[in-house]
C-alpha cells in the first residue's frame, strides 16, 4: 500500500445527515429558522416564471377584522412541550420554507401515505384508453386547471404516493405539479410539470446533459450518479421534468418512460388511491376537515373549494388548516397595526382551539405542518417566538408568510 | 459566522436563490460529506452553510462553461474550509491514531512489530500531510477521499487538469519522504504544528 493508498484509507467515515439536520441547514441558508439569524427575513419570496422544487398553491385566505373577545389565553399544552417541539417544528418550518414560492407553500411531511391507502396503482392494467404513449402525446395546452399531463405506466408496481399542485393564483391554472410515485421493488421517481412552452430552458443549464432517445424523442438526461437521474423535456405548454431514484442505468429508465402513457382526466382520477383527493372530491374533503374549526369573518369556503386541485391528504390538510390559520393571523395582524386589542383577542382566542383540530392533530405524527401552526397559535396568545423558539415574541407577517404561506395583500 | 442569504442582493436574488437551492436540494449530502471528513461533522454544517450562501451572493459569478454546480460548490467549500485548516490538522492527527491503533495487533505476541511499524507509518504520513500547503491538501483530499479525477478537481480548483496531475505527482512524492523519515512523530507533530 503506497501513501496514497494510505491516506485514502484514512477517509472518515461521516453519518449522513438526516432530515432535521437537512432542515435545519436549509434555513440557516435561506430563510428564518434558527434561533442567532431570527431577525433577518427570507429571500424567497415571488420568484416570476420560475416555479421552484416541491412549492404548492397560494393560500390566500386572509380574513377581514373580526370583533374583539376577552384577553387571549395560552393555549392548551402549548408550555410543557414547547421546547422539543419548538426545535422540531422550527426544523420542519423552515423545511417548508424552502418550497416557498410566488406565496405558495408546500408542507414537508414525513413517512409515506397515512392512509395506507396505496393499494390503488396507478399502472395501466387498471387504467383502460383512451390513452397515448408518453413520447407521442402532447397534452393540449391551455389554462383548464386539468390540462396537466396525467401520467399512468404500464410497467407493474407503481403506486402514486404524493400529489401537489398550484397555480399563482387561486382561480388561476395549475402552473405547476409534482407527483411521486414508488415501485413495490424500492425504486422511486418524481414528475414534475411546469408551465410554459419555453419553460425547459429554466430546468436546464450548467451541468453535463446526455440526450436520451426513446422511441425517437430526445429527452435531456442527467446521471447525477448514485443511481439518480433526472431527464427533462419540453412537450406542448409543459416542460416535464422527472427524477428517477433507484434505477441502474439510462436504458432501465428508458424503458419506464416508454411505458408511460398520457391519460384523460376520468381515468386519472379512478385510478387515484384514495389519499389522494381529485378537484372533485375536494368539496366533501374540506368539508369534512372544517368541521369544529372557527373561520375567520369572511372566509369563502367555496374559494378553497373552488381552486380544484389534486392533493394528497397532508398537503390538502396542510393547504386548509393554512387557510385558516392565515386568515385568524391577518385578523391578529390587523388588529397590532391598528391598535385594537379586541381585534387581537378574538383571533388569538380563535387561533388557540387549532391544538384541537381534529385535521391537525391528524398529521402531527406525519410531518411538521401541525407544530408550526400551532407555534403561530401559541404566539399570537403570549408565547415563545414562532422563529427564536425561546421567550415571548409576538410573530410577525413575514414569519407568517413565510412559515405559513400566508398572503396578506 | 453564517448567516442569511443577503435580502438586498438585488433583483437576481431570487433567481440565485432558487438555483441554488435546487443545487442545495441535489448537492448538499456531497458538500456536506466532504466538509465533515474534513472538519468534522459538527463544523461542517458551519460550512455547508456558509458555502451555499455565498453561492447565493455570488451566483451572477458561476460560470456553466467553467464547470458544473457541483464543482463549483466544492470550490467555494473548499476555500471556507480553509479557514478550518487547525481543526481539519487536529483530527486528522486524532484521527490516523484510531485507525493505527485498529492495525496494531490483537495478538501483541505475533505480531507486534508489524502493528507498530503501521502506527508509526500512518503517524509519518499525517506529518507529512500536515506539512501540505492548503492548496495541495485540497486537491490530496479531493481526489483520495472524494474520489474525483483530475479534470473534476480541476473544476473545484480553477486550475488546468495538468497541473492537478502534475501537483500530485509532487505530493505523492512529498508523502514518500515524509515517511522515509524515522524521526519520531510525535514530537515532530508538537515541533511544527504545536
Amino acid at each position: 500500500m503506497d501513501e496514497l493508498d494510505m491516506f485514502t484509507s484514512l477517509r472518515p467515515t461521516e453519518p449522513a445527515l438526516d432530515e432535521a439536520e437537512r432542515d435545519l441547514l436549509r434555513s440557516r441558508i435561506f430563510g428564518p429558522g434558527s434561533t442567532d439569524v431570527a431577525s433577518e427575513p427570507a429571500v424567497f419570496a415571488d420568484l416570476p416564471g420560475r416555479p421552484f422544487d416541491g412549492l404548492e398553491l397560494d393560500l390566500d385566505a386572509t380574513g377581514p377584522a373580526g370583533h374583539g373577545n376577552p384577553r387571549p389565553r395560552r393555549s392548551p399544552g402549548g408550555r410543557p412541550r414547547r421546547r422539543l417541539r419548538t426545535q422540531r417544528a422550527m426544523l420542519v418550518a423552515t423545511s417548508a420554507l424552502v418550497g416557498l414560492c410566488v406565496g405558495g407553500i408546500v408542507a414537508i411531511r414525513s413517512g409515506s401515505s397515512p392512509t395506507g391507502s396505496e393499494g390503488q396503482g396507478v399502472s395501466s392494467a387498471s387504467s383502460p384508453s383512451p390513452a397515448s404513449t408518453l413520447p407521442s402525446t402532447v397534452p393540449v395546452p391551455g389554462a383548464s386547471p386539468t390540462d396537466v399531463p396525467r401520467v399512468v405506466f404500464d410497467q407493474p408496481g407503481w403506486t402514486l404516493t404524493y400529489a401537489s399542485e398550484f397555480g399563482n393564483s387561486a382561480a388561476g391554472p395549475i402552473e405547476f405539479a409534482e407527483y411521486q410515485y414508488k415501485n413495490v421493488d424500492g425504486r422511486s421517481l418524481q414528475l414534475r410539470f411546469y408551465r410554459g412552452a419555453d419553460a425547459l430552458a429554466t430546468r436546464i443549464g450548467g451541468e453535463t446533459r446526455t440526450a436520451l432517445d426513446v422511441r425517437d424523442e430526445e429527452f435531456s438526461l442527467l446521471d447525477e450518479g448514485g443511481r439518480r437521474f433526472r431527464v427533462n423535456v419540453q412537450r406542448g405548454a409543459w416542460a416535464w421534468e422527472i427524477d428517477f431514484d433507484g434505477f441502474a442505468s439510462a436504458d432501465e429508465l428508458a424503458d419506464l418512460i416508454g411505458t408511460m402513457r398520457v391519460v384523460d382526466e376520468t381515468t386519472w382520477r379512478a385510478v387515484l388511491p384514495s389519499n389522494i383527493t381529485s378537484p372533485d372530491g375536494r368539496s366533501a374533503a374540506i368539508a369534512e376537515l372544517l368541521v369544529g374549526v372557527p373561520l375567520p369573518p369572511g372566509f369563502d369556503v367555496a374559494e378553497l373549494v373552488d381552486r380544484g386541485l389534486t392533493k394528497e391528504r397532508y398537503q390538502l390538510i396542510a393547504e386548509v388548516s393554512g387557510a385558516v390559520a392565515c386568515g385568524w393571523l391577518g385578523q391578529w395582524f390587523d388588529g397590532q397595526e391598528q391598535g385594537d386589542a379586541g381585534l387581537q383577542a378574538s383571533a388569538a382566542a380563535a387561533l388557540a382551539t387549532s391544538r384541537e383540530w381534529p385535521m391537525l392533530l391528524e398529521i402531527d405524527d406525519q410531518g411538521g405542518w401541525s407544530e408550526v401552526l400551532w407555534m403561530h397559535a401559541d404566539a399570537v396568545n403570549g408565547g415563545d417566538g414562532v422563529m427564536t423558539g425561546a421567550g415571548p415574541m409576538p410573530p410577525t407577517r413575514s414569519e407568517a408568510e413565510s412559515a405559513l404561506g400566508c398572503q396578506f395583500g | 459566522m453564517t448567516g442569511f442569504v443577503d435580502p438586498n442582493l438585488g433583483a437576481g436574488a431570487d433567481r440565485a436563490s432558487a438555483e441554488v437551492g435546487l443545487w442545495f436540494d441535489r448537492h448538499l449530502a456531497a458538500v456536506h460529506g466532504y466538509a465533515a471528513r474534513r472538519v468534522g461533522s459538527d463544523l461542517a454544517a458551519d460550512v455547508v452553510a456558509e458555502t451555499f450562501r455565498l453561492a447565493v451572493e455570488r451566483f451572477d459569478r458561476f460560470d456553466p462553461h467553467q464547470g458544473e454546480p457541483r464543482a463549483w460548490l466544492f470550490g467555494i467549500a473548499t476555500r471556507v474550509l480553509h479557514r478550518h485548516w487547525r481543526t481539519e490538522e487536529r483530527r486528522l492527527r486524532l484521527h490516523a491514531r484510531a485507525v493505527a491503533a485498529e492495525v496494531a495487533p490483537a495478538d501483541a505476541l505475533v505480531d507486534v512489530d508489524d502493528g507498530l511499524d503501521a502506527a508509526r507509518r500512518y503517524e509519518r504520513l499525517i506529518d507529512a500531510v500536515a506539512l501540505l500547503t492548503p492548496e495541495d491538501r485540497d486537491l490530496l483530499t479531493l481526489i483520495a477521499w472524494e474520489g474525483m479525477k483530475s479534470a473534476d478537481v480541476a473544476a473545484v480548483l480553477g486550475i488546468p487538469a495538468g497541473t492537478v496531475r502534475s501537483r500530485l505527482a509532487r505530493i505523492r512524492s512529498h508523502l514518500i519522504a515524509g515517511e522515509a523519515d524515522n524521526t519520531s512523530t510525535a514530537d515532530k507533530g508538537v515541533a511544527r504544528h504545536g
